[in-house]
């Protein structure tokens, strides 16, 4: 498999290209609210099949409602701030107007969970749950011009997420 | 999906809890304990999940122990279960905080085990100290163990054999101590509960209290003659009819004698070595097999079944010639338990035997051919009784029923068959694990359900779900009544796929609070709790009868029940259980066609699991004076019926009777075999007399293979005057004595009463005013007293219409006096009486009482032109106040009322308008109702008035009432669902 990977990047060898860009946009979190995503990303392409790194930052926050038989109805205000670090394998299609693309890779997540809440009138008190752990990531998208639209998601031990984002790309 | 390495690193910034203390700090497994302190924090995750701080007991050895049932009260309280089965000893206690952050308290929790009594010796002489030998007594402060025995409380006194209890607990932890205990107390259940412990309380059978020695027969088997009794010692001497014989000690129970057997009793004296002695006049018994329960075995199956032996005291017998050690059932010296291995169909042999001298008894061996199919509830809980149902076929009479599992077992009590179809029971309590079960029916055919029940401590169960019906399209509230519910509880609805859990609302361990997830379209459901992941097939759960799917109007009812056995116009009808699966319709009173033919009999009639009815009956209690238009409601066990009329004109006296308690009879404790003429086999039982209850019911019967005269002996019964025998069906004997002896005594016509039977009548006080055809309802204050309201009615010539209601306050001894409460506004009588409360609609809070549209006329012709279109209707406050207001109403008088599933239902009544019925549903602000609706398809078959209406678990029957103007009484039964 690895080496077919390889034939196929010495293949595209010709082609190749190295890419390196910031991208900057909203991410819409399931459970909580839109929040600015930042990142930078670099890697280099082989035709259609690409190897990147990025980096990544976002900080959603919000509102959640749940019943829990040891407490009852409870609401809590939550604030996930996540910084992560991935190398993805990707895969794109050059159209005239758009590349679709889509990429699996590996992600080290850094996740700090702040929570707050209270059930009926009993405060929980802020506690803050900071995990390092590592994560395995899907996406696909499609860029059009200097904009991006993506779907991800990643799954760790502990942390998860499923992402929805749009934003802007620099490309260096 | 999962990875490896998890977690890298959980790193924690939030406060750290501290633990302060932890309260009872001295307890038992399985309790719930109070941990305060500060800094208990949960963590919210955004799907939502929420982790709770978790709770540990910090062993001095080993690893941390997970507490369960965690539920966080704030930030500085929180509660746990210590988990069964933990070991005693001193733990401390840490509390978690989801972010990684602990704290701790060492030596915060004291576990021990909970009391056992070994042994009740009472001083030589009949003195009252009676010494208590066994473990786990527990004096705090100078104060020891209460002791309930035999009806009367002992305190603790003397402890002796002592250790200092756990850290943090003060004081000792014994194994003796001594009560004064009056002589003639001699035995029973005795409960220990221990001072300043949580959870501990434990019952243990005491055989009887020790006086030292004690003679209970002489066995003659194969030219040995054994003396039996208690507190043998080594040494003592025997003289027996005056002269001293040889004596060579067996064990504290067992002397042999060098001494021919005595043709007769025969008195005997037993003097140990230390001075105490007994004596007595004892019967001279016979060894024998007598019994054995399955009393047919199922081929190719173990069964672990229960042996009646006397006259020997073997530690093993032969079964099918394999040696099998027997287990002694305590407090029943004539009874084993024996793990009878698998047989083939056939004959087997059961031989008991002991150094020159057997017995045996044989039993059959069949195929098992009767099929049975389940048991509800699947999951009973340790320790207690539970009422069970049983479906198979060949059930019909009273089937023997045991559970069986490798060591372990019992019989079903009370067990009577509702059907061929369908059998009930009281599962007894018994160890934990799976049982399978053995039924044999009564024309001897065998039935085996493997794994057809699981005891376990943390088994919930269902008494009551409300609403019984529900509109399956949208969310509603749920409540779940019945106990053992846990933070661990799930609710689903199996209908019959299961949904995923239902939304918890608020949690107590009996009663349950869900949110119904709409979006249900199938026509029935049922409710599931699962303690635990509902998707774990071995969860422990339990769950509800049926729920109709459906909107507010009832579905038609049902014809073709077994009728009434005599035609009843305006009857009272109330249900009510002898145990939680044996339930009953009870038909009161009536008449049969006016006031002067008022009825005083009363019949009965059993509901099966989903609501079926049984063939009625009449009942032997019969109302102390006729009624007729008068009211009934039932209190826990008590049946109250209240005013009415009769040939003397109205009537204000109120009258009671208890539905009887299978479990308050009797028990066998011992049988033996003495010379006689008494052959085959025979179902012996025995009820107590005497009692403001009349009659008890039964016991279990106990069928035994007779090769002699039978003496047949039973635990007393407090207050009880008398005993009454019954062999195979039909009373022998009667007399004060706790013991009795059949050598073919001639059967008289009496029989015992039937499960389902009622005490007898008694007064219970007298209304205000006397009053016939008022609104009679039972409703609880928020304080929980239950109070009777009566409403309306009217005088002896009906010239006098009341305007006011009376209410009464409702004891453990009946009710209060009653007196003028109030008014239901228009003077009115044959009116219906509604009670909502969360029963009816888990949204409602408090109860509120209803007084339905009436008349002003006498049941008959001029009754449609007489009506009262009036409906009113208050909250239940302090003290049982109430104020009844107009709602909205319904045109019908001497219709039968309930309420359910958030409506209230008018059925039937004047003018006889065919199967006419109203349905009147609870607006947002009870008492206000929406409106009130043609019942249409929910109405009852045939138009009709003055019935007895009941609901019993989901469903509501109408019964007897008048099918004309002409007041014709009917013995119509119908029922529909909730």
């Amino acid at each position: 498999m690895v080496r077919a990977l390889l034939v196929l990047l010495l293949a595209f060898e010709a082609r190749a290209e190295w890419v390196a860009g910031a991208r900057a946009g909203v991410a819409f979190p399931r459970e909580l609210d839109p929040c600015l995503v930042v990142g930078i990303e670099a890697g280099r392409y082989f035709g259609p099949v690409g190897v990147l790194a990025a980096a990544e930052l976002e900080q959603p926050s919000g509102e959640v409602h749940g019943t829990d038989p040891g407490v009852g109805a409870y609401a809590a205000r939550l604030t996930r701030r996540t910084f992560s670090t991935s190398l993805r394998l990707a895969g794109r299609v050059e159209l005239p107007d758009a590349t679709p693309y889509a990429a699996v890779g590996a992600r080290l997540v850094v996740a700090s969970l702040r929570s707050n809440g209270a059930a009926g009138a009993q405060p929980f008190g802020e506690s803050v749950d900071t995990r390092v752990e590592p994560a395995v990531e899907l996406s696909a998208g499609a860029r059009l011009g200097p904009f991006v639209g993506e779907f991800l998601f990643y799954r760790g031990e502990e942390t998860g997420a499923v992402e929805l984002r749009v934003g802007y790309a620099f490309t260096f | 999906m999962r990875l490896a390495p998890a977690v890298l690193l959980a790193a924690c910034s939030g406060a750290t809890p501290t633990v302060g203390a932890v309260a009872p700090a001295l307890v038992c497994a399985g309790v719930r304990v109070t941990v305060t302190g500060s800094e208990f924090r949960p963590l919210a995750g955004p799907e939502p999940t929420l982790s709770l701080p978790q709770g540990f007991l910090l062993p001095a050895q080993g690893e941390p122990i997970a507490l369960e049932g965690t539920h966080w009260d704030s930030q500085s309280q929180m509660s746990f279960a210590v988990p069964a089965g933990t070991r005693p000893g001193a733990y401390g206690v840490a509390v978690r905080n989801p972010d990684g952050s602990e704290g701790s308290l060492a030596a915060a929790l004291a576990l021990i085990a909970p009391p056992v009594v070994d042994e009740l010796t009472r001083a030589c002489g009949g003195a009252p100290d009676v010494e208590v030998r066994g473990a786990g007594f527990v004096f705090v402060g100078g104060r020891g163990p209460t002791v309930l025995l035999g009806g009367a409380s002992y305190a603790a006194r003397d402890p002796a054999a002592c250790a200092p209890l756990p850290a943090p607990a003060q004081g000792m932890i014994c194994s003796r101590f001594h009560l004064s205990v009056p002589e003639g107390v001699s035995g029973g259940i005795a409960t220990i509960e221990n001072p300043a412990v949580g959870g501990c309380a434990a019952e243990t059978v005491v055989a009887a209290v020790s006086t030292g020695p004690a003679v209970s027969r002489l066995d003659a088997c194969g030219g040995t003659l054994r003396l039996r009794g208690a507190g043998f010692e080594a040494g003592a001497v025997v003289t027996l009819a005056g002269a001293r014989v040889g004596a060579t000690y067996v064990d504290d129970t067992t002397l042999i004698l060098d001494a021919p057997a005595p043709a007769g009793p025969v008195a005997v004296e037993v003097a140990n070595p230390d001075g105490c002695h007994a004596s007595g006049t004892v019967a001279v018994g016979h060894a024998a097999v007598l019994g054995v329960v399955p009393p047919v075995l199922p081929a190719g199956r173990a069964v672990t079944a229960t042996v009646t032996m006397t006259g020997l005291d073997p530690d093993a017998v032969s079964v099918g010639g394999a040696a099998i050690p027997v287990q002694r059932i305590p407090g029943r010296p004539s009874l084993y338990q024996v793990a009878i291995p698998a047989q083939a169909a056939g004959l087997v042999a059961v031989v008991a035997e002991e150094p020159g001298c057997n017995a045996q008894l044989v039993v059959p061996v069949a195929a098992p051919t009767l099929a049975l199919a389940r048991v509800a509830p699947r999951w009973l809980r340790t320790g207690r009784f539970v009422a069970v149902a049983l479906w198979g076929d060949g059930l019909a009479g009273a089937p023997t029923v045991a559970l069986t599992r490798t060591g372990a077992g019992g019989a079903l009590r009370a067990s009577l068959g509702f059907s061929a179809a369908i059998a009930t029971g009281i599962v007894p309590p018994v160890p934990a694990g799976g049982y399978d079960v053995v039924a044999v029916s009564s024309d001897g055919r065998v039935g085996y359900l493997p794994d057809a029940v699981r005891v376990g401590p943390a088994a919930p169960a269902i008494d009551a779900v409300s609403p019984g019906a529900f509109a399956g399209v949208s969310t509603g509230p749920l409540l779940v009544r019945g106990s053992g519910f846990t933070s661990a509880s799930r609710v689903t609805l199996r209908c019959p796929d299961p949904t995923p859990p239902l939304a918890v609302t608020s949690l107590t361990a009996d009663a349950l609070r869900a949110t119904l997830p709409g979006g249900i379209v199938d026509p029935t459901c049922v409710v599931r709790v699962t303690n635990g992941d509902p998707s774990d097939p071995e969860a422990p759960y339990a769950e509800s009868g049926t729920l109709e799917v459906r909107g507010d109007k009832l579905d038609p009812f049902e014809t073709g029940l077994p009728g009434l056995v005599a035609a009843r116009e305006a009857p009272a009808m109330v249900a009510g259980r002898a145990t939680g699966a044996a339930r009953f319709l009870y038909v009161l009173g009536g008449d049969a066609g006016s006031a002067s033919l008022a009825l005083a009999s009363v019949e009965a009639a059993p509901l099966g699991p989903d609501g079926e009815v049984g063939a009625f009956a009449p009942l032997r209690s019969s109302l102390l004076v006729p009624r007729t238009l008068h009211g009934a409601v039932r209190v826990g066990r008590d049946i109250y019926v209240v005013g009415g009329a009769n040939a003397g004109g109205t009537i204000a006296g109120v009258e009671r009777a208890r539905v009887l308690d299978p479990l308050e009879a009797p028990d066998f404790m011992d049988v033996s075999v003495g010379n006689g003429v008494l052959a085959g086999t025979h179902a012996w039982m025995v009820s107590a007399r005497g009692g403001p209850d009349g009659e008890s019911l039964p016991s279990d019967p106990w069928t035994l293979t007779a090769t002699g005269s039978i003496t047949l002996t039973w635990a007393p019964m407090p207050g009880a005057t008398s005993y009454r025998v019954y062999r195979d069906g039909r009373l022998v004997v009667e007399t004060p004595d706790p013991r009795a002896t059949d050598d073919g005594l001639v059967a008289r016509a009496e029989v015992p009463l039937a499960v389902g039977a009622l005490g007898p009548f008694r007064a219970a006080g007298q209304l205000a005013l006397p009053r016939q055809a008022a609104g009679v309802a039972l409703a609880h204050a928020p304080d929980g007293m239950p109070y009777i309201y009566v409403g309306g009615g009217a005088a002896s010539d009906w010239a006098t219409v009341y305007d006011g209601f009376e209410a009464a306050p409702v004891g453990p001894d009946g009710p209060g006096a009653f007196a003028a409460a109030g008014s239901i506004g228009t003077a009115r009588a044959l009116l219906p009486a509604f009670v909502v409360d969360d029963s009816v609609d888990p949204s409602v809070q408090g109860s509120y009482v209803y007084f339905g549209a009436g008349a002003t006329a006498a049941p008959g012709p001029s009754v449609p032109s007489n009506r009262v279109n009036e409906t009113t209707a208050g909250a239940v406050g302090a003290g049982g106040a109430l104020a009844p207001a107009q709602v909205k109403t319904t045109q019908m008088a001497g219709a039968a009322g309930v309420a359910s599933a958030g409506c209230l239902h008018s059925m039937g009544g004047f003018p006889l308008v065919g199967s006419r019925g109203d349905d009147g549903c609870l607006g947002p602000a009870p008492p206000d109702l929406v409106a009130w609706h043609g019942a249409g398809n929910g109405a009852i078959s045939d138009g009709r008035a003055l019935m007895g209406a009941a609901v019993e678990r989901g469903w509501i029957y109408v019964a007897g009432g008048t099918t004309s103007l002409a007041l014709q009484p009917t013995t119509i039964v119908e029922r529909t669902r909730w």
